[in-house]
């Protein structure tokens, strides 16, 4: 029987997609870029993220029970439509295993030092290959029980470092590094909207396509509200130097709590919120491989895959990313590219293409 | 890492075995042998790397991809930063 999910929870896997992983370097990418503007680079990222979104929703008519790969398919012919699904799925290999490779990194020098990144990169992807083979319907529910911890989280974390703020941090306003604030919106959208095309793998699963579409949108919406809080946060607390030098500013920030000396460092709370967002993104990306190669290779289930694909992707995130400094730098570059041309041109294209053919 | 490369070996065959079986069950022919392919391929490179011999680099392939607008588009980017 096909596994259903619903709008609610297809909204929280947006939500939680879009967080992980930028929740800890938006900060420090948006003000790399924008400098005391960091935060606004973020509300225009937002802002243009929510256009990818409506760009991603209009692929998907009202009536729509076709995954995105048939859609694709028909759209684009056999073999070109082959080779598209074949280029978007290294993509979601390529961020699975970049995500794996941070959740290593974070874990092995901030939280469980002197822990090999290789364990806990294992740890991580037998816990999500568990998760994955059980189908998306689980990683649905699952995804609800773990919403409320994850927001709870997140409101402590701002607002007790609020005493701590200083508004002269983030003047002036657009005065300077204007020009720094926009392009920066590139390479945030590319970290957070762009990676959302992994989700519409799945939003065909969900029972109710038009409300998934406004849940889309709604999940976006607010992923980039939060967003923008905490970068806003990052740089009025501890500046746009600290915000650019620390590479986790957020995990700096939670360092900076300190009410009335009795609640003190709960950087705690940073480490929950990107475990939980960073898992459901994990295994979405990782549901999306599975069933990309399912449709290519005409299988009957998707759980045939899922074993060898963990372990090319432990391998993969162990092996391939030598340092935080080429990982920024791949995040600037190869990444980026990637992710414009497969979460922006590639749905650009099958758009044109499905319009045309409508015509 | 001796040790260790061949307990992950023995687990290896352990949930080929077990998965083959879950498999054939189903009676999907083309499954199992896209598994087995797979299965094989994975326990390859995964043996290669812990034996510390060099593994596919899925970055540097990448790279590799999207040379000639990456450079550009980095060095474009950068002196915004």
């Amino acid at each position: 029987m096909d596994q259903k999910i619903s709008a609610y929870q297809f909204f929280i896997l947006v939500f939680m997609n879009t967080l992980g992983t930028a929740i800890l370097f938006i900060p420090t990418h948006a003000t790399t870029y924008g400098k005391e503007n960091g935060w606004i680079t973020v509300v225009f990222a937002t802002i243009f993220g929510l256009l990818v979104i409506a760009v991603y929703n209009a692929i998907f008519s009202k009536e729509e029970t076709r995954s995105l790969f048939v859609i694709i398919d028909d759209n684009f012919g056999k073999w070109l439509g082959s080779i598209s699904i074949l280029f978007a799925l290294l993509f979601a290999y390529f961020t699975t295993f970049a995500n794996l490779w941070s959740i290593g990194q974070f874990v092995g020098l901030h939280i469980l030092m002197g822990t090999p990144p290789e364990a806990i990169v294992l740890l991580v992807i037998l816990t999500c290959l568990v998760g994955v083979r059980y189908g998306i319907e689980v990683i649905g529910r699952a995804s609800e029980i773990f919403l409320p911890f994850t927001l709870i989280s997140l409101i402590l974390l701002v607002g007790l470092v609020w005493p701590e703020a200083q508004l002269d941090n983030i003047q002036p306003i657009l005065q300077t590094n204007v020009a720094g604030a926009f392009v920066g919106i590139i390479p945030v959208i590319g970290i957070t909207f762009l990676e959302l095309f992994c989700l519409l793998g799945v939003i065909h699963r969900v029972n109710n396509i038009p409300q998934a579409k406004k849940a889309f949108f709604i999940g976006g919406l607010v992923a980039g509200f939060c967003m923008i809080i905490v970068t806003f946060a990052c740089i009025a607390v501890i500046g746009v130097d600290g915000t650019i030098r620390h590479i986790y500013s957020i995990y700096f920030l939670g360092q900076n709590i300190s009410i009335a000396e009795f609640f003190e460092r709960v950087e705690g709370l940073v480490a929950f919120i990107w475990f939980i967002t960073i898992f459901f993104k994990i295994c979405t990306n990782f549901y999306f491989i599975a069933i990309a190669i399912k449709h290519l290779g005409g299988l009957k289930d998707f759980r045939t895959v899922t074993i060898p694909i963990a372990y090319f992707l432990f391998v993969s995130a162990v092996t391939s990313l030598p340092n935080i400094f080429y990982d920024f730098e791949l995040m600037n570059s190869t990444y980026l590219v990637y992710a414009i041309l497969t979460g922006f041109l590639l749905p650009i294209l099958l758009l044109i293409v499905k319009i045309a053919r409508k015509k | 890492m001796l040790f260790p490369t061949i307990l992950l070996m023995i687990v290896s065959v352990i949930v080929f075995y077990l998965e083959y079986k879950r498999i054939k069950q189903k009676q999907a022919k083309k499954d199992n042998w896209v598994f087995m392919i797979f299965m094989v391929l994975a326990t390859i490179f995964l043996f290669v790397y812990m034996c510390d011999l060099p593994t596919p680099d899925f970055v540097a392939f990448f790279e590799f991809l999207f040379k000639p607008i990456r450079g550009p588009f980095f060095t474009w980017l950068i002196q915004y930063q």
